[in-house]
């Protein structure tokens, strides 16, 4: 019990440590554009120190355009994330039910929409934003522009090749599992035994894809003139608003370093060897 | 989260391992041809018709395909082919660069951190590392080539070097994953008898890491990842470029502002495109009409080199993926 919970404070500590560095060294870049702190004689320890307390109370004061900064991330968030979410959601959906639905033994179809899916998904997300815009006319606003920006951002810059890849890797690693190979023999569907396993390789595709997701955010918000967290921060790094693309970079890195600590958490709970290691770690 | 997670060291299925040889004669040939394309670009920039020059005679705009121009000309009147074939240059050379960048932080951190894994030098670079993968790469770029745009008095004098300091973001947001391939590569290596074997012969133990280790086996996974960093410098190049604060500002041309230029002619294409019916004899003149006043190979054209062009570089890494596999 006491080398779990030292484990989970060790899993916290490296969180926060990520978050407390990121801060410091996107601090540190900002800290040298002309119009920031540094021009107002303050030095930068007590610069961030006030940061970091203004993030702690959700006070980080206000931007240039005199929003509080705070709402700014906020309303953000709440209209990118969502989008991020689904396209990740999306992604892993249709590797799934490709690598399942079309296992390589329907070889001509298997294959050839293998081949497409490979080939689509080389599109970078702006030019797939691009037609998106001025073949289909893609609206600029509403449920249309939100599923054309979760098709989008789930199939470019190779997201869906890199899943689809992901999950066919897994998928056959566990066809080739013994206790696979006798559900086989004796005729029980393979499905419901595969899918369990997969849990672990999925979210831990997940994880690893949040940052390429949230970076494909800014672009593709630009593109469509969605106003989320990527299109707020693409214009106060325009308008040399800094602290605000402070705030939003902490803020997305914090994002994704909670996502490796939640697959952490699952990677705990699901897998007992994983239990069994953590305490072997923690007393060595 | 560990720096061996954020190492994207995913298994090649082996179902996948056909095809091997069309993937290299994919990658070698979209190399040779940005080779050409490059070479030729330094031939070609002081053509007036490219438009570098702002006192050069311009053609007239969006003019159709003929034979002294053969993709037409664009909304400056400016030679669509030529600007195509000198756009190379603005990621060939930066491109490199980020290679560069990136073997020269990760080969040494992946070396230390898979050789020497418990020393606390080991420790503090996976640290980084795990810090450096919770960055995302275009945000990373957005601040590092803001931050530098703001800083400097004059950005138009500085576009060059700017465009090295994207690449050098670029090259860095490798780090990680470079690293960690590296060094679990590593790990696992140093665990085989061969190694065994060299250290009880006595070789010098910088002697096994740099050419038993090293070299002889991690080779293809560092070539893969050095196309893999290439192929995402062009990426982020066109699509900066594209959205136009941060990439490379006309009137120098990219695949990604050649098209944001052309985004006004292309919808007038797209009213072109619509046949009068639907027959095949009226859509192939809708198409041809819209080639011809609408400058629509302008568009289908740079999508094409973009696609093909980071296709190219990608099937190159899955090659060396592969064989490395093997």
């Amino acid at each position: 019990m006491i080398s779990v919970a030292r484990l989970v404070a060790r899993r916290f500590a490296g969180f926060a440590g990520v978050v407390l560095v990121s801060s410091l060294v996107f601090g540190a870049l900002v800290w040298w554009a002309p119009g920031s702190a540094r021009g107002q004689g303050q030095d930068f320890f007590s610069w961030m120190l006030s940061f970091w307390r203004g993030a702690l109370c959700l006070d980080l004061g206000a931007s240039f355009r005199g929003t509080a900064i705070e709402e700014l991330v906020l309303r953000g968030s709440m209209t990118s994330l969502p989008v991020v979410f689904a396209a990740l959601f999306l992604s892993l959906l249709v590797s799934l039910l490709v690598a399942f639905v079309l296992p390589f033994r329907l070889k001509s179809m298997g294959r050839a929409l293998r081949m497409v899916i490979h080939g689509a998904s080389l599109l970078p997300v702006f030019l797939l934003g691009y037609l998106g815009l001025i073949v289909f006319a893609v609206p600029p606003e509403g449920w249309i522009q939100a599923l054309a920006a979760i098709g989008i951002l789930a199939l470019g810059d190779g997201m869906l090749s890199d899943s689809l890849l992901q999950v066919d890797a897994e998928i056959e690693a566990l066809r080739e599992r013994d206790f696979v190979q006798s559900a086989k023999l004796r005729g029980v569907p393979m499905f419901r035994h595969l899918l369990p396993h997969l849990a672990l390789p999925l979210a831990q595709t997940a994880a690893n894809k949040m940052a390429f997701l949230l970076g494909g955010i800014v672009v593709l918000e630009k593109v469509l003139g969605i106003q989320g967290i990527g299109w707020i921060g693409y214009r106060a790094a325009k308008e040399g608003d800094f602290l605000l693309l402070l705030a939003i970079t902490v803020f997305i890195t914090a994002l994704v370093a909670l996502g490796y600590l939640l697959l952490d958490g699952l990677r705990f709970l699901v897998d007992p060897r994983a239990r069994r290691g953590a305490g072997a770690q923690v007393q060595r | 989260m560990s720096a061996s997670q954020v190492a994207s060291a995913a298994p090649i299925p082996g179902n996948y391992r056909q095809g091997s040889r069309a993937l290299q004669c994919f990658g070698l040939a979209t190399v040779a041809c940005l080779v050409v394309l490059r070479i030729a670009s330094l031939f070609l920039e002081a053509v007036p018709s490219v438009g570098l020059n702002t006192g050069a005679a311009a053609l007239l705009p969006l003019q159709g395909p003929d034979s002294s121009h053969l993709l037409g000309t664009d909304q400056l009147g400016r030679d669509l082919l030529l600007r195509l074939v000198v756009s190379v240059e603005a990621f060939f050379e930066p491109g490199l660069f980020a290679c560069v960048v990136a073997l020269l932080l990760s080969l040494p951190a992946g070396a230390l951190m898979g050789y020497w894994p418990a020393t606390p030098v080991a420790r503090v670079l996976r640290g980084a590392a795990t810090t450096i993968a919770a960055w995302p790469r275009l945000v990373l770029v957005v601040v590092g080539v803001a931050t530098f745009t703001a800083m400097v008095s004059d950005p138009a004098a500085w576009e060059g070097l700017r465009l090295y300091v994207l690449a050098a973001l670029v090259g860095l947001s490798f780090v990680p994953e470079l690293a960690g391939a590296l060094s679990e590569r590593i790990q696992t290596l140093q665990r085989e008898q061969f190694i065994e074997a060299c250290r009880a012969h006595g070789i010098a133990e910088r002697d096994i890491l740099l050419r038993h280790i090293l070299w002889s086996n991690c080779r293809d996974l560092v070539l893969r990842q050095v196309c893999l960093v290439f192929g995402a410098f062009i990426l982020v190049e066109t699509s900066l470029s594209y959205l136009g604060d941060y990439g490379v500002p006309p009137p120098r041309p990219s695949w990604g502002n050649i098209l944001a230029g052309l985004k006004s002619s292309v919808l007038h294409s797209r009213s072109l495109l619509v046949p009068e019916s639907w027959s095949p004899a009226a859509m192939g003149d809708a198409v041809l009409a819209a080639i011809h006043d609408g400058g629509l190979l302008g568009v289908v054209v740079p999508s094409l080199a973009i696609t093909l062009s980071i296709g190219g570089i990608v099937a190159l890494a899955e090659f060396l993926a592969r064989r490395d596999a093997q």
